[in-house]
C-alpha cells in the first residue's frame, strides 16, 4: 500500500556531473542537467545503483562541479610546457641583469615535461595458456 | 559563446541465440563427421621472430561458434535488436590519441587499437545508467570480455561491426549491459573480465543465457 504523501521522503534532484543516458525511459542527460528521483525510478535505478552513480562522480549536487574532462579547454590557456619555457626564458633574463631569481622559478624551470611514452594496453590472447 | 557542431554516432546491437538443443545437434553432427575441435576466437602465439594470430582449437563438447552453427543449424532460433549507446569519455580520448594527436604525453596512449586481436566485447549484469566517466562494466562479478570472431572488427562505409560469440558455459547470466573494450585482463576460461579501454556502453536487457551460444553484435556508425 502507498505510503501518504506526508510519510514519503523529500524528492531528491540530482545535478548530471557527465554525460547520462537513462535505460527503459531512454533519456539523455548532458553535465549540469537535473535528474529527478522520478526520472530515476522510472529508469528501474535501485537504490544501490544510484548510490554507485553518486559514489562515482555521474551524480551530484547543485554545488558540485561536472566532471573535469566536459570542462572544454581555452586554447589560450598555458600548458606546463609553456609555462616551464617562460620560466627558463626569465630565469635567463633575471641572470642577464644581475637580479636575483627567486627559488620558486628555478623549480619550474627544472620540471620535466618530456613526451612520455605510455604503455596501458592490457593484454589479449590466448586465457588458456 | 562556443558554437557546438555535432558528430553524430549510432549504434545497433544484435544479439543472435541459439539454444543448447541447437548446439547439441551441431555437435552430434560434427562428431558422426570425425569433427572434434573446430576454429574458435583468434588468440596470439609469440615465437621469436614475429607475432602470429592462430584460432583458438574449441573442443566441440565446449561450445559451437555462430559461424559453424549458421552453416549446420540454420539461422539463430532468436534474434533481438536493441538501437544506442553512450560513447564514454576513456573510448573518444583512445580514439582521438590514435588519430588525432601529435605527440603522445601523460595519459595519452596512441597504440592499443580495436583490432581483431586487441578489441573485446564484454557482457554484464548490471543495470546501472549509462555515463561517460564510466570506465567498465558496472556489474560486481557477473561480467565477461570475449575476443572477437574472425574478421572482425570490419568496417563498410563509416559503419564498423563488432562481433563475438559467447559459447556454453560462457556469460550465464542476465545480459543487461555491454560495451566493446580495446584489451582486457585477468583471464577466466576463455574470456576476461576486465575491459582495458571501453568505447562505449549500453544498458538494455536481453535477457538471460542459461546455455547454448549468443552472438552479439555491434555497428557503430559515425556520420
Amino acid at each position: 500500500m502507498a505510503r501518504p504523501r506526508s510519510e514519503q521522503p523529500a524528492s531528491v534532484t540530482y545535478k548530471a556531473l557527465t554525460y547520462i543516458h537513462l535505460p527503459v525511459i531512454e533519456v539523455d542527460k548532458r553535465p549540469g542537467d537535473p535528474v529527478t528521483a522520478e526520472e530515476l525510478e522510472s529508469a528501474e535505478q535501485s537504490q544501490e545503483s544510484i548510490d554507485a552513480m553518486v559514489a562515482a562522480g555521474t551524480l551530484g549536487s547543485e554545488e558540485d562541479d561536472i566532471h573535469h574532462s566536459h570542462i572544454i579547454p581555452d586554447p589560450s590557456m598555458p600548458t606546463i610546457g609553456s609555462v616551464v619555457e617562460n620560466s627558463r626564458r626569465l630565469i635567463a633574463q633575471l641572470e642577464a641583469t644581475g637580479e636575483e631569481v627567486p627559488d620558486e622559478l628555478r623549480v619550474v624551470a627544472k620540471l620535466d615535461y618530456t613526451a612520455l611514452a605510455t604503455g596501458d594496453e592490457g593484454k589479449a590472447g590466448d586465457a588458456n595458456a | 559563446m562556443l558554437n557546438s557542431d555535432t558528430l553524430r554516432h549510432q549504434t545497433v546491437w544484435i544479439c543472435e541465440k541459439w539454444s543448447d538443443e541447437a548446439c547439441d545437434f551441431a555437435a552430434k553432427k560434427l562428431e558422426r563427421s570425425g569433427i572434434t575441435h573446430v576454429p574458435a576466437e583468434l588468440r596470439e602465439i609469440q615465437t621469436p621472430t614475429r607475432t602470429l594470430y592462430v584460432p583458438r582449437l574449441m573442443p566441440i563438447y565446449e561450445g559451437i561458434p555462430s559461424s559453424v552453427l549458421r552453416e549446420i543449424v540454420g539461422e539463430p532460433e532468436e534474434c533481438a535488436e536493441i538501437q544506442g549507446n553512450l560513447l564514454l569519455n576513456e573510448g573518444i580520448q583512445r580514439l582521438q590519441d590514435m588519430t588525432m594527436i601529435a605527440t603522445v604525453v601523460t595519459n595519452q596512449t596512441a597504440t592499443n587499437p580495436w583490432s581483431n586481436a586487441n578489441a573485446f566485447t564484454g557482457v554484464g549484469d548490471s543495470n546501472t545508467a549509462e555515463a561517460a566517466t564510466q570506465t567498465e562494466l558496472q556489474a560486481a562479478t557477473n561480467r565477461f570480455y570475449k575476443a572477437q570472431n574472425a574478421t572482425y572488427p570490419s568496417r563498410t562505409n563509416q559503419t564498423v561491426s563488432f562481433q563475438s560469440d559467447f559459447t556454453g558455459t560462457e556469460a550465464n547470466y542476465a545480459w543487461a549491459e555491454w560495451t566493446i573494450s580495446a584489451s582486457a585482463t585477468t583471464a577466466s576460461g576463455a574470456g576476461f573480465t576486465t575491459g582495458t579501454t571501453n568505447l562505449n556502453r549500453k544498458v538494455a536487457s536481453l535477457g538471460t543465457k542459461a546455455s547454448g551460444t549468443w552472438t552479439l553484435t555491434a555497428q557503430i556508425t559515425f556520420s
